[in-house]
């Protein structure tokens, strides 16, 4: 898994069309359509199973901090929203 | 089977205990999300949740072992001068403010039709693309992908 990256393939016409039909009919992109395809035909229990650990290994990560942000004297939301993100209002110290 | 982009928010809940109910929101929705195919986070995500651990932590291992985490519990889709473009559009469009925009943007290139995110109103759809926010009272992930 991880990043997604732009391919150009050649399909049969045969199969341009059937694409086109789906497309038609489920509303669903070309591209959607065809990571459908081959997430049914190969996405395995293995791909699912290393995705799930990813998942319970980043959450253990999160879990081994508990504590540590109030500790670091975090005050505020962590997240307060895009503006105050990336730019903080006058007087609001900056993230060091 | 419907894609969902996940935003930084969600991640960032993840991150931080100081809310433990939506830190238990956050890590229950991803175990859902990341058990089925088709879950996105974009680049601007993961940078975004990035900054904010180390913010939080100040402990850039754990913070770079955390995001090789979620880089390989989700698909990332890039940010690119496409997406940039789109995001201009959509806060022309929208009235996003732009990063808000390029999350969309992310979301409307890449074919994900929901945003997971509380950082939008809730329900609002904007070209195909439908946000919903995790957080609030009465969320229900299976209905929204049924």
């Amino acid at each position: 898994m991880a990043r997604m990256v732009r391919k150009q393939v050649y399909i049969d016409a045969e199969h341009d069309l059937m694409l086109k039909q789906q497309v038609a009919q489920t509303g669903r992109t070309e591209s959607q359509l065809i990571r459908d395809a081959i997430e049914l035909l190969y996405d395995s229990e293995a791909a699912r199973a290393r995705r799930m650990k990813a998942a319970e290994d980043m959450i253990a990560i999160a879990e081994s901090m508990a504590g540590v942000a109030e500790a670091n004297g975090i005050i505020g939301p962590a997240w307060p929203g895009r503006a105050a993100h990336y730019e903080p209002p006058r007087g609001m110290p900056k993230s060091k | 089977m419907m894609d969902v982009l996940a935003d930084t928010n969600v991640v960032v809940y993840v991150e931080d205990d100081r809310d433990p109910w939506k830190q238990r929101q956050a890590m229950g929705l991803w175990r859902t999300l990341t058990a089925r195919p088709g879950t996105f986070v974009s680049s601007q995500v993961v940078s975004e949740s990035a900054s904010t651990a180390l913010r939080l932590w100040r402990d850039p291992l754990k913070v770079d072992r955390f995001i090789a985490k979620l880089e390989n519990s989700a698909t990332v889709v890039p940010v690119m001068p496409s997406t940039v473009r789109l995001a201009i559009d959509g806060c022309a469009r929208f009235g996003f403010s732009f990063y808000d925009a390029q999350v969309w943007a992310s979301a409307r290139e890449w074919g994900a039709s929901v945003v997971l995110s509380e950082d939008f109103p809730d329900g609002l759809v904007a070209d195909g693309v439908r946000f919903a926010d995790p957080f609030a009272p009465g969320f229900d992930l299976e209905a929204l992908l049924a």
